[in-house]
This record gives C-alpha cells, sequence and structure tokens, in this order.
C-alpha cells in the first residue's frame, strides 16, 4: 500500500505529515518512508541513522570522434539540443539529454554508444528497526527529477506499507510520486494561496483517479475557503495541525511532534487510522 | 562573411529581438555586398535546449557574425565554440539601425572573459 504526501504550494507542511505519519505508523507494523522531494529532501534530518548510498545514472551518447563524419544527422534529430553538430566537433550537453538513445539510431557509421551519466544518488537506512528510509538526492544542476523518483520507486515493493513524501507543485516530478498510489494525502493552509494551489493540484490527482484526503496546517480557524472547497468535493479533512510556535520550534530542531509531545499522538494516531481506511486497508 | 541578427520579422525595418534563439525570425547579412535574406526560426515555439540548436542552424547557414541581445549559458558555449564572433545588442533599434551601428564599429564584441 502506497500512500502519498502532496501539496500544490510549497512550504505547507508535507513533511511534517509524512515524518509524523510514518512515524505512528512504524509504532505498529513496518514501514518504508520514501523521500521523492529530490531537489531538496529532509526527511532523514528527522530520522538520522547510517546511510548506504548507490549512484543513479541515465545513459547519454559517447561518441567515437575518430569515425564521427560529422554529417549532421544525430544534431537534426536531438529535440532537446543536447547535441549539435559544428564544423569541426560534435558539441554535447549531457545535462540536456532525456536519453532517448535516438542519436545512436540515426547515425549512420555507428560512431554513438551510451555511457552512464550520473544524476543523483539514492541513500537507504534503518532508522528503527520497524522504519525503513529510502531518499533520492537529484545532483545539483541536473533537470532530471522525473528520472530521479522514478529510481527511488524502483526501490519501493508493492507489498509494503509505504508513505511517499512528494515534490510540492504540480509538475511531473509530482506526478511521478503520485502515480499508482492507494491515497493521496494533500497538504495545505488556510490562505488564498493554499487554496488556490490545493485545487490545482487536486485537479491532478482526480485525473490519476487516486483516493484523497486534506490535511490543514498553521490553522489559525481564519479560514479563506480551504474547509468550503473541501466540503463542496467532499474531501474528508482528515487532520488540522494549528499554527502554534511551539510545533514550529520542535519541528525546526528536526522533533517528531507525535514522539516528543504526548497531546500530538493522538491526533496523528486517528488521522493515520483514517488515512490506511481511506487507502483501503 | 555573413552576420546574423535575430529579428521580430523577416525585414531589415523590423526589430532586433531582445531573445536569441526565441526570436522568430534570423536576419542574414552580408555587409559587404548587401545581400539579405530571412530564416523563419523553427524552434521559436520548443520547449528547451534551443539555444544550442539556433547555434547549430547559424553554422549550417555559414554565419561568421552574430549581433544579439542576451545570450543563455548554452548558447554561449556553443557559439564559443564555433569562433562566431558575436557582438553585443543593448537597448532597442530596427534590424537595419544594428547593420548601421555594426559598420560603424559601435558595437562592443563579446569575449570569453565577458
Amino acid at each position: 500500500m502506497h500512500i502519498v504526501i502532496a501539496s500544490g504550494k510549497g512550504g505547507t507542511g508535507k513533511t511534517t505529515v509524512a515524518v509524523n505519519l510514518a512515524f505512528i505508523l512504524s509504532t505498529e507494523q513496518r514501514v518504508v518512508l520514501a523521500d521523492c522531494d529530490v531537489e531538496e529532501p529532509n526527511l532523514h534530518l528527522f530520522f538520522q541513522s547510517q546511510v548506504a548510498e548507490k549512484d543513479v545514472t541515465l545513459p547519454v551518447p559517447d561518441i567515437e570522434k575518430s569515425t564521427c563524419i560529422l554529417c549532421g544527422k544525430c544534431g537534426e534529430f536531438c529535440r532537446y539540443g543536447a547535441l549539435i553538430v559544428l564544423n569541426d566537433q560534435v558539441l554535447q550537453y549531457p545535462n540536456l539529454c532525456h536519453s532517448c538513445g535516438g542519436c545512436s539510431m540515426v547515425c549512420p557509421v555507428g560512431s554513438i554508444s551510451e555511457r552512464p551519466e550520473i544524476i543523483g544518488k539514492i541513500q537507504v537506512s534503518d532508522p528503527d528497526p520497524s522504519l525503513h528510509l529510502v531518499t533520492g538526492v537529484l545532483r545539483e544542476g541536473s533537470i532530471h527529477s522525473p528520472a530521479m523518483i522514478r529510481a527511488v520507486r524502483k526501490e519501493l515493493s508493492s507489498d509494503d506499507l509505504v508513505i511517499l513524501d512528494a515534490p510540492p507543485g504540480t509538475s511531473c516530478a509530482a506526478m511521478e510520486a503520485l502515480e499508482g498510489c492507494d491515497l493521496c494525502v494533500l497538504v495545505t493552509e488556510p490562505t488564498p494561496f493554499g487554496l488556490h494551489d490545493l485545487m490545482l493540484i487536486y485537479q491532478v490527482v482526480r485525473m490519476f483517479e487516486i483516493p484523497v484526503a486534506v490535511v490543514i496546517n498553521r490553522n489559525d480557524n481564519q479560514d479563506t475557503g480551504v474547509e468550503s472547497f473541501c466540503r463542496e468535493q467532499s474531501i474528508p479533512v482528515i487532520l488540522k495541525i494549528p499554527f502554534d510556535r511551539d510545533i514550529a520550534l520542535k519541528q525546526g530542531r528536526g522533533r517528531i511532534i507525535s514522539r516528543d509531545d504526548p497531546v500530538w499522538r493522538e491526533p496523528f494516531s486517528r488521522m493515520a487510522m483514517e488515512s490506511l481506511k481511506l487507502a483501503g486497508a | 562573411m555573413k552576420l546574423a541578427i535575430p529579428a521580430s520579422g523577416p525585414t531589415l525595418d523590423d526589430q532586433v529581438d531582445n531573445r536569441f534563439a526565441r526570436a522568430p525570425y534570423i536576419i542574414l547579412i552580408n555587409p559587404e555586398d548587401g545581400e539579405t535574406s530571412s530564416l523563419a526560426n523553427p524552434y521559436a515555439q520548443e520547449g528547451g535546449g534551443v539555444g544550442p540548436r539556433v547555434v547549430q542552424l547559424l553554422v549550417q547557414n555559414q554565419v561568421t557574425h552574430l549581433i544579439a541581445p542576451r545570450i543563455g549559458g548554452h548558447a554561449e558555449t556553443a557559439l564559443l565554440a564555433t569562433g562566431i564572433t558575436v557582438f553585443m545588442w543593448e537597448g532597442s533599434g530596427s534590424v537595419s539601425s544594428a547593420i548601421e551601428l555594426y559598420k560603424a564599429g559601435k558595437l562592443a564584441a563579446m569575449t570569453q572573459t565577458s
């Protein structure tokens, strides 16, 4: 069972929700927590332990200069500008390459093979016997968030109970983390921006036909429309986290509020039970 | 020699475009005999990686000199590899006014360190 924590707007509290949901569930059963926010992964800050890591690569063209006839076919073929043919050389931009393999297919003299280009790494750790953490770390400057997220998801088994922390927004990368999940928990805040971006991501999640629940973070009881939107769309609001200095302080120090603050254990437990039910457990 | 200028339209009266690789047209001029032609930029509407591809197009059209506004990083690397001399264009004006400034030697050439 895969439960993804997503948000249209950045900074709403996906990580807070993912961390606490994973912690609470791990007190009862084995949980895999997957950080798919590969441009800025941060779950490891809450679950520090010994990490094993491996590189993630994508194939990019490797051009044999001695046999290349500078015919220009590869440069004309590439839609991404990842290689261009000049008068005396083929100039490559591996970072723009989408690894389609087309250049090596159109080369008439077989001068193009493929070599692996590192786009990032996967770190795995076991901060607790019942909690396994998988983190995707995109290499700085790489554009390949979706491929990186696919690599993280390859590490996950459909038999496991998995909590995925998605990247914010409604980009290709966010969709890569959503697709195929059994429940999407959307984290938002009761502001006009929170509502606007919640509506955007809700449209995306509906296209994937994934059940949805909402968590309202930094709730100050001065809602500007999030709750009425959820009522209209019949989306269950499974938790409200108050706009509270103490929570922010604990969170900012890398503490897990449902573990360290007895007041928060119960609401997160209820939220966890509700999530499992909505996901079809 | 052949001089290329990104432009908003296909004639010398059109404005120099303030984008390099996404300009709708590229005007090609031989300042010595005054012969001009225009090229509709096939990559103007494309998603990404257009800078290098427009440079490739310039090479295919035997361009030796370019007057251009701000140039992106990828296009800049490509231009340096081609040996095309790049003159910086700041401000606004028509393609013909840019040619006049070029002929009068009033445009600064971009070097590797700039």
